[in-house]
């Protein structure tokens, strides 16, 4: 059998090597990269979907944290303002106590004063009709005797100085 | 029958696909290789002609190597990207995606992301290439090694770079000859024309280059063989033991590194030619005056 030349040009083969590079070309093109590509940019698309979604989420996560958070201050200004009330509320009603109380001491303190005045009002003049009682049962004492000037004095005295003891 | 074992058996046929063409190529130079006696450099073995118009078609290993390597590789694309899903469960797939991945990122970097389309063309001809240089591992006659297999790359190339350089309008290009002045004109043209020329003769001489030292080398080392151990008693004087080994050292550089490379440079030389033959201010301002006139023969 012959073999070619170690160096030999033959336009054939040229053109039946440049379509099968041709042909290799169409095949990688159809059978490599159109389904290889094909499935990235699916991946792609996949994977740019699950971030999207991802950080769908992760927004409304942030969201409910957000509500959450106001919520909670709202929660906790309302139990704030519920025990500053209860305080006012206990405050104002202890105060109200308080004062009726003094109200009432200084109404028993004024009572009590008033009936102190009265009994000493009522003594004094107990005292005077005793007094009188006492002037006019000497006075009848003194018509039954005989009354001299040195006499009468003394008698004035004493009796002046017996009230004193008196009172 | 359930689907998985249909996969199952695809793969196994496409796998068969894949190897069944490289081992007839081996059946078939073995049953033809003429036995010969010491060293002979010669060209692929011509099975039977084709009387065509100008030249004879010579239908030789090269050409059947080739087929091989074509049939190999689409077996190779429909085994990586047979049941691919969007979530890879397979191993071939990350292959798959690998290999696509690496190209379009060797376009954009080289070329730019408007040469995407070039993407399966460039893996054509690292595939095409490297797996004729590699098929000498299987003491086939590499089709790479054949001036006009590399020929008809670099033509195909050549094509491509002058449809591009024309995207900028024919005067453009022509004028490009006769610049800085006109006396260079004809270096131009056989700057031009060794383009095709310089990339394929690289190609096929070096993978030629390693062919014709292995078979060199081989020979020398049967002889140096009968030199130092001839002496040895019966049939192991015929052995020729140092040709045990060393030449696959060899291989290594010329088969492996120097098949894979040339195929990368080869790849390399065609992005960087198309890209940077690429008028692009022409083409814009071109796209631009036509924008204009469509615009005005709508109005």
């Amino acid at each position: 059998m012959q073999s070619l030349d170690i160096i030999s040009v033959n336009i054939w083969n040229i053109l039946i090597s440049l379509a099968n590079l041709l042909i290799l070309f169409l095949v990688m093109k159809k059978f490599l990269f159109k389904p290889v590509m094909k499935i990235m940019n699916e991946r792609q698309s996949q994977v740019t979907a699950i971030y999207a979604d991802a950080e769908n989420d992760r927004q409304a996560a942030a969201d409910m944290k957000q509500e959450y958070e106001t919520r909670m201050a709202a929660a906790r200004e309302e139990a704030d303002g519920l025990v500053r009330n209860a305080v006012q509320t206990a405050q104002r009603k202890s105060d109200a106590i308080v004062n009726e109380a003094k109200d009432q001491a200084a109404h028993l303190k004024q009572k009590a004063e008033t009936e102190i005045q009265q009994e000493k009002k009522q003594m004094l003049d107990d005292v005077r009709t005793e007094i009188s009682d006492l002037a006019v049962s000497i006075a009848s004492r003194i018509m039954e005797r005989e009354v001299n000037a040195q006499d009468h004095a003394d008698f004035v005295d004493q009796f002046i100085q017996n009230v004193g003891d008196k009172q | 029958m359930t689907k998985e074992k249909k996969n199952k058996l695809i793969d196994i046929a496409l796998l068969v696909m894949m190897i069944l063409p490289f081992v007839l190529c081996m059946v078939l130079k073995v049953l033809t290789t003429p036995a010969s006696e010491g060293i002979a450099i010669s060209g692929a073995l011509i099975y039977f002609e084709i009387p065509m118009p100008l030249m004879p078609l010579y239908i030789t290993e090269v050409q059947v190597t080739s087929l091989a390597v074509i049939i190999s590789i689409t077996a190779l694309c429909l085994y990586l990207t047979h049941g691919i899903k969007v979530i890879p469960d397979s191993k071939r797939q990350l292959v798959a995606e690998y290999i696509v991945e690496k190209v379009n990122f060797l376009i954009k970097d080289n070329m730019g992301s408007r040469y995407m389309a070039f993407a399966p063309f460039i893996a054509a001809i690292m595939g095409i290439s490297a797996f004729s240089s590699l098929s000498a591992l299987l003491g086939l006659f590499p089709p790479t090694s054949d001036m006009n297999i590399v020929a008809g790359w670099g033509i195909l190339v050549f094509i491509i770079i002058t449809h591009y350089k024309l995207k900028g309008g024919l005067f453009p290009y022509v004028k490009g000859f006769f610049e800085p002045i006109p006396v260079f004109a004809p270096f131009n043209i056989i700057g031009e024309i060794s383009t095709p020329v310089s990339m394929s003769f690289r190609h096929y001489g070096n993978v030629l280059s390693g062919v014709v030292i292995s078979t060199l080398v081989g020979s020398a080392l049967g002889g140096l063989s009968e030199m130092l151990l001839g002496w040895l008693p019966g049939f192991l004087g015929d052995i020729p033991f140092l040709r045990v080994g060393i030449p696959a050292v060899l291989s290594v550089y010329f088969d492996l590194f120097s098949g894979l490379m040339q195929a990368f440079i080869f790849a390399m030389l065609t992005m960087l030619y198309i890209a940077t033959g690429f008028p692009e201010e022409e083409y814009e301002k071109r796209q631009a005056k036509k924008k204009k006139k469509a615009l005005s023969a709508a109005q």
